[in-house]
C-alpha cells in the first residue's frame, strides 16, 4: 500500500513537471507570435547609452524596412483592384443586358448605368484615399517616436506618449485593415427586375457601399485622433524640441 | 410674254438654288450639332468609366526626413492631412442627385 502510494506522489510530481514545461512552452510559442513592434523607442529602451551615429542607423534602417512594408500594403492594394476591375467590366456588361432587358425608358437606363459606375468610381478613390492618409499618419508617428525616443534619451518621463503611440499604431493597422478587405470587396449589379423597383434596389447598393465606406472613414478619423492625442502629449514634456541624442560634435551634425 | 417666262423661269432657278443652298446648310449645321453632341457624349461617358488615373493619385503625404521631427513640423504633417480629407457626404450627394432623376 505504501509503495502505490509512494508511486503516485512521484507519478503527480512528474506529471506536474512536464505540465509545467508544457505550458512555458506555449507560452513563449504565443510571444513568437505576437512580437513587440520593432521601433526607435524599443531599440533606445535596449540601448539606453545610444551614440548619436547608432540612433541615425536604427533610423534610417527602421524608416527603410517601414517604407519596405508601406510598399508591400499598397501593392496588394493595387494588384486587388486589377484584379476585380475586369470581374466589375463583366457586371457592368451583365446590367446593360438586364436593363435593356426590363426598362423601356433609354434614360432611365443610362442613369442606372451610371449611378453602377459611380458607385464603383467612389468606391476606388475612396480606398486610395483612405490609403494615402493612413501612409501618411503613420509617417507622422514614426516622426513622434523619433522624439519621444529622444526625450526619453535625454532622462524624460515618456510614458504616457509612449502608451498614445501604442493605441494610435493599433488603430492606424486596424484601419489599413479595414482599406485592404474594402479594396478586394466586390460590388455586383441590383437584380432590376421591373422599372418601379429600379429606384430602390440601385438605392439599396449606393446604401450599402455608403456604409462600407463610413465605416473605414471613422475608422481612420479615430487614428487620426489617436495620433493627435499623442503629438499632444508629446507637447507636454518640458522642451522637447531641444532635445537631442548626445553626440560628439552637435553643432555641425544634423541627426533624425 | 416671252420676258415674262423667262423672268419666271430665271426666278424659279434662283429660288431652287436658294432652297437647295439653304438645306445644304441646314443639313451641315445638324451634322455639327449631332457630331458635337456625340463627342460630348463621349467625353462624359469616358469620364465616368474611367478610373483615377495613377498620376492623380499623389503619394500623400511625401516621404519626409527623420530630422523633421520638431513638433511644428508633426503639427503642419497632421493639418495638411486634415486638410486633405475628403468630404464622404458630398461625393455621395452627386450619386443622390442622379438617383433622384430616376
Amino acid at each position: 500500500m505504501k509503495k502505490l502510494i509512494i508511486c503516485f506522489i512521484i507519478g503527480g510530481l512528474l506529471y506536474s513537471t512536464f505540465a509545467i514545461g508544457v505550458s512555458r512552452d506555449d507560452n513563449q510559442k504565443g510571444s513568437r507570435v505576437l512580437p513587440p513592434v520593432d521601433s526607435i523607442l524599443e531599440r533606445v529602451k535596449e540601448r539606453p547609452s545610444i551614440s548619436r551615429e547608432e540612433f541615425q542607423r536604427n533610423w534610417q534602417e527602421l524608416n527603410e524596412k517601414k517604407e519596405r512594408a508601406r510598399e508591400e500594403i499598397r501593392r496588394w492594394v493595387f494588384e486587388r483592384k486589377g484584379e476585380i476591375a475586369t470581374q466589375i467590366q463583366a457586371f457592368r456588361e451583365q446590367l446593360k443586358g438586364r436593363l435593356k432587358e426590363k426598362i423601356k425608358n433609354t434614360e432611365k437606363q443610362m442613369i442606372i448605368e451610371r449611378v453602377y459606375d459611380r458607385i464603383n468610381f467612389l468606391n476606388d478613390r475612396m480606398t486610395i484615399h483612405y490609403l494615402n492618409t493612413l501612409e501618411g499618419l503613420e509617417r507622422i508617428l514614426e516622426r513622434i517616436e523619433s522624439r519621444t525616443a529622444k526625450a526619453k534619451i535625454n532622462g524624460k518621463d515618456v510614458t504616457a506618449v509612449e502608451n498614445a503611440i501604442v493605441e494610435a499604431r493599433q488603430k492606424i493597422e486596424s484601419a489599413q485593415q479595414m482599406v485592404k478587405d474594402q479594396a478586394g470587396r466586390l460590388y455586383q449589379p441590383p437584380q432590376i427586375e421591373s422599372e418601379k423597383d429600379a429606384k430602390t434596389k440601385i438605392g439599396e447598393l449606393r446604401q450599402k457601399v455608403h456604409n462600407d465606406l463610413k465605416k473605414i472613414e471613422e475608422a481612420v478619423k479615430e487614428a487620426r485622433k489617436a495620433v493627435r492625442q499623442a503629438v499632444v502629449l508629446l507637447a507636454q514634456i518640458h522642451g522637447i524640441d531641444s532635445l537631442e541624442v548626445p553626440g560628439e560634435n552637435p553643432a555641425t551634425q544634423s541627426v533624425p | 410674254m416671252n420676258e415674262n417666262n423667262i423672268f419666271t423661269s430665271l426666278s424659279s432657278g434662283f429660288i431652287k438654288r436658294g432652297v437647295i443652298l439653304v438645306s445644304l446648310l441646314g443639313i451641315l449645321i445638324l451634322l455639327l450639332i449631332g457630331l458635337l453632341w456625340y463627342w460630348q457624349a463621349q467625353v462624359t461617358k469616358e469620364k465616368i468609366h474611367q478610373a483615377p488615373p495613377s498620376s492623380s493619385i499623389p503619394e500623400f503625404p511625401q516621404r519626409t526626413r527623420g530630422e523633421q521631427d520638431s513638433l511644428s513640423d508633426i503639427n503642419n504633417a497632421l493639418d495638411a492631412i486634415e486638410r486633405s480629407e475628403i468630404d464622404l457626404e458630398r461625393e455621395f450627394q452627386i450619386i443622390d442627385r442622379e438617383l433622384n432623376s430616376l
